[in-house]
């Protein structure tokens, strides 16, 4: 921890930065609220009653939030074990392909498989089965678990990653490969894996787009329609405290073990898959981990494929892509400026929490933000920040920079905090003693040592805020439309091909960032192994 | 220190490179715009008005995933420093819901006198104008002339099946009006009656207007209720469709019309252009303009051509209350949870 006590805790000064701009809109909202109910003025309060209905409601949806969980850890390690077992050679960038599409929004998933059923359907119905009425409980569990799949993928691959080779490989002396794969394998990527799962019921909580569009009552669904017939967001967050508690509580649990991610590849400490269970897969896990990949190619194919044929020709997608260009360029400049913005706060906060004491509260302090969901977060910011003081900030595009920042720098701060305990001391040290000043140590010891963390950092936000749609239109200023709130619009009018060519954009878009930033890792990777 | 500054001076010197881009238009007149009314019809009418007058229009649209609300939340979330000079809603409850929240600015503007005497607030609230009507859309592939709802109550008839009929979800949009305009027509009994027998027959809740028409027009459902302008856009594009008009009969209740609201918001930052803006909305030409674009079905006033159809002009209207409307929209949003989120 000496690379703290000597270099970072000059950042510290940044953590109240992080602090005002992620836990801003939670403390207005909540201060209001608390206004509101002691001054009587949020008025009946029998509609905020938790009745037998929304009990209901809400025990389906935890149902529908378990079940995409579920099937995410299993679906998430077949797949995982695949990545893990094929990480050299050309099937090594199927991991990069897979983790590029945690970063594609649910939307553009559910508009695909609505697409690829329509087209399936007359195959169907030509061989005499019925055509496939694709609304319910089952294609929103699909499309959701579609959507998720990459992040209980890459969880599980990182767990599998943390199991020690040479513990398989002695077991192996005493039990069978199918025996050792289920007792020392499982139990050591159990954590990460469960930490993906928690990560998958906490978006499935949140999530009514999905569900309402596959005609599923959800009780996110049930809050928001409370809170668009009254305007007024006390009564709604009331209600919503339970479910902000759960998610809370899940978020504590769960934070820590993300903070033991690595972003860099790999880091030499690990010898990776045990080399007997490498040449002599059983059977059994050898099925699964190709059923898992199977599942994962169906989740990166579908939309892709359908949004290919639904654009129709290149003439289309160039036209619309040149009408869009406002669109473009707000939301490349916004989702730069948010990805710079965390990396200083981040690291301020991964700072604070790698510092001695009260390591439990701090995580606790810096996912809250997280049990946010996006339009709550949005109310939240347009109260805290739209005051004559800060107009220039408001009514510009940097309020949606600053709203992007406070829902995605969490995840920034947990990148820094793993990349920070990446670092050898001795080394800081060194640059410590040596280097001519506190800039010199940074620029060519501390800087370098966390570039993998870095990049990592800043691809994830900028594409993260590249698909923000919830927060983003309750604060964005008036002209600065940003592409994903075009697309919200043009889906409205069913032109269908507009959708589609700005949905293929944004794919390629986020494909083309991530895959620099994966080329940027592993050459920063290299360079740290040389 | 001197990184710490260094870092915090790169954070000043992003936003105010914000702020200066956001910031320049205004040392030229400008307006800002929330509006509710689709972006493909609003938007044009915006640039034809900066052409016009000169007044730069600085506007936000809603989306259909903030189920056409967000606006209007938002401006009661920006209250103590309202950023919207006007609001330009596609509907009537939300703006009346501003005026009660003490958030509108009392406008007479001079063009309201051209307009009914019902589509202007006693007091100066704001002004309705234009309209769209709900609406059956069929699939004329599915069912025959004869077999045509005529009725919004024929949707309980025991002649379809409910699952060959689609409705949005009534707890949002014109369809949560809708609900609150048949509350306040029928009483609360007999329209709490009409919506559970349209629970226990099974028709189709859907996630909006739009997927209504797509649904109906692809062939999924056989009709289903949604408004004039998403009805005729699939029309237009010459899907198997027909627009039946509810409730037209002698005695027939006639179906809602629901007007587009304009209003100046309290303590806006530009008044002046505001008003401009509320006068330019509310002249015949502009209405002309929205009728020919597709947007107003319905036009407010006699020397305004109709549109698509042209019939729509002599359509019959639910004799209705707007603020009465708006006062049972709690109660008619509350019901509608119970029996459909559920």
């Amino acid at each position: 921890m000496r690379f703290f006590r000597y270099g970072c805790k000059r950042i510290n000064v940044l953590l109240p930065v992080y602090l005002a701009i992620t836990m801003s809109p939670l403390l207005f909202l909540s201060i209001e609220s608390a206004k509101s109910l002691i001054s009587g003025s949020i008025g009946d309060l029998s509609g905020l009653v938790l009745s037998y209905r929304r009990l209901i409601l809400l025990g389906e949806s935890i149902v529908l939030a378990l079940s995409v969980s579920l099937a995410g850890m299993v679906f998430g390690t077949m797949g995982g074990l695949f990545l893990w077992k094929y990480e050299k050679g050309v099937l090594k960038y199927l991991r990069w392909l897979v983790m590029l599409f945690i970063l594609i929004p649910p939307y553009i998933h559910a508009q695909s498989w609505i697409l690829a059923i329509d087209r399936l359907n007359p195959l169907v119905t030509a061989i005499g089965l019925p055509a496939m009425d694709f609304n319910g409980y089952i294609p929103s569990w699909l499309v959701q678990l579609m959507s998720f799949l990459p992040i209980s993928t890459g969880l599980a691959l990182a767990g599998l990653k943390t199991v020690d080779p040479d513990t398989v490989d002695a077991s192996i002396l005493d039990t069978s490969l199918g025996k050792a794969f289920i007792r020392i394998v499982l139990p050591q990527a159990a954590s990460h894996i469960f930490a993906g799962g928690s990560l998958l019921f906490i978006l499935s909580l949140s999530d009514y787009s999905i569900p309402s569009l596959f005609r599923v009552n959800v009780f996110s669904l049930d809050i928001f329609a409370e809170y668009s017939s009254s305007g007024d967001f006390t009564g709604p967050f009331l209600l919503s405290v339970p479910y902000l508690a759960v998610t809370f509580l899940l978020l504590s649990a769960i934070y820590p073990h993300l903070a033991k991610l690595e972003w860099n590849g790999s880091s030499g400490k690990r010898a990776g898959m045990s080399l007997v269970f490498r040449k002599d897969t059983p059977v059994i896990v050898s099925i699964v981990m190709f059923l898992g990949m199977g599942v994962l190619l169906v989740q990166i194919f579908v939309p892709i494929i359908n949004l290919i044929i639904e654009t129709g020709s290149l003439k289309t997608f160039m036209t619309v892509v040149a009408q869009s260009r406002n669109e473009i360029y707000n939301s490349l400049s916004v989702s730069f400026f948010a990805a710079l913005i965390c990396m200083p706060i981040s690291i301020a906060a991964a700072s604070g929490i790698a510092s001695n004491g009260m390591g439990k509260l701090k995580w606790l302090f810096v996912s809250l933000p997280l049990v946010m969901p996006a339009s709550l977060m949005g109310i939240g910011a347009a109260a805290a920040w739209n005051r004559p003081v800060l107009s220039a900030l408001y009514g510009s595009a940097a309020i949606v920079v600053v709203v992007a920042a406070a829902r995605f720098a969490p995840f920034s701060a947990v990148i820094m905090y793993s990349g920070i305990k990446s670092i050898e001391p001795a080394l800081t040290d060194v640059t410590r003693i040596y280097g001519k000043s506190l800039l010199d140590s940074w620029v060519r010891a501390r800087l370098p040592l966390m570039l993998p963390s870095l990049l990592a950092s800043f691809f994830i936000v900028f594409a993260l805020t590249a698909g923000e749609l919830g927060a983003t239109l309750i604060v964005s200023p008036p002209g600065k439309s940003t592409l994903t709130l075009k697309i919200y619009n043009y889906l409205h009018y069913g032109a269908t091909d507009v959708v589609s060519s700005l949905c293929l954009f944004v794919t390629i878009l986020l494909l083309l960032s991530g895959t620099l930033a994966a080329a940027a890792l592993s050459f920063s990777s290299k360079l740290r192994n040389l | 220190m001197k990184r710490v500054v260094s870092i915090l001076a790169l954070i000043f010197v992003i936003f105010t490179f914000f702020s200066l881009t956001a910031c320049s238009p205004a040392k030229n007149r400008q307006v800002v715009v929330y509006t509710s009314v689709d972006q493909v019809f609003s938007e044009p009418l915006l640039k034809q008005f900066e052409k016009d007058t000169g007044i730069k229009v600085l506007p936000l649209y809603d989306t259909e995933a903030t189920k056409t609300t967000g606006l209007a939340n938002r401006i009661v979330a920006e209250k103590s420093n309202p950023r919207a000079d006007v609001f330009w809603n596609g509907e009537f409850t939300q703006t009346i819901m501003l005026k009660e929240k003490g958030l509108l600015k009392a406008y007479n503007s001079p063009r309201a006198k051209e307009l009914p005497p019902n589509f202007v607030d006693s007091e100066g609230y704001w002004t309705a104008f234009g309209g769209r009507a709900r609406v059956f859309i069929i699939n004329t592939d599915m069912l025959s002339k004869e077999e045509y709802p005529q009725s919004l109550f024929d949707m309980v008839d025991d002649r379809y099946q409910g699952s060959d009929i689609g409705l949005s979800y009534p707890v949002f949009g014109t369809s949560a009006t809708h609900s609150a305009a048949l509350y306040s027509f029928l009483g609360n009994e007999k329209a709490l009656d009409f919506f559970n027998k349209i629970k226990k027959k099974g028709i189709q809740i859907v996630d909006g207007n739009s997927v209504v028409r797509d649904l109906v027009a692809d062939g999924k459902l056989k009709f289903g209720i949604t408004d004039t302008d998403d009805a005729l856009s699939a029309v237009k594009k010459g899907k198997p469709v027909e627009v039946v008009i509810p409730d037209q009969g002698e005695n027939g209740q006639g179906t809602l019309i629901i007007p587009n609201t304009v209003a100046v918001i309290s303590g806006c930052p530009n008044p002046d252009e505001a008003k401009v803006f509320i006068d330019y909305i509310l002249s015949a030409e502009t209405e002309q303009y929205l009728v020919d674009a597709g947007w107003i079905d319905i036009p407010s006033r006699q020397s305004v051509k109709g549109g698509f159809y042209s019939e729509f002009k002599k359509i019959k209207g639910m004799e209705i209350d707007f603020n009465k409307v708006y006062l049972e929209m709690k109660a008619s949003t509350k019901d509608m949870q119970e029996i459909f989120v559920r």
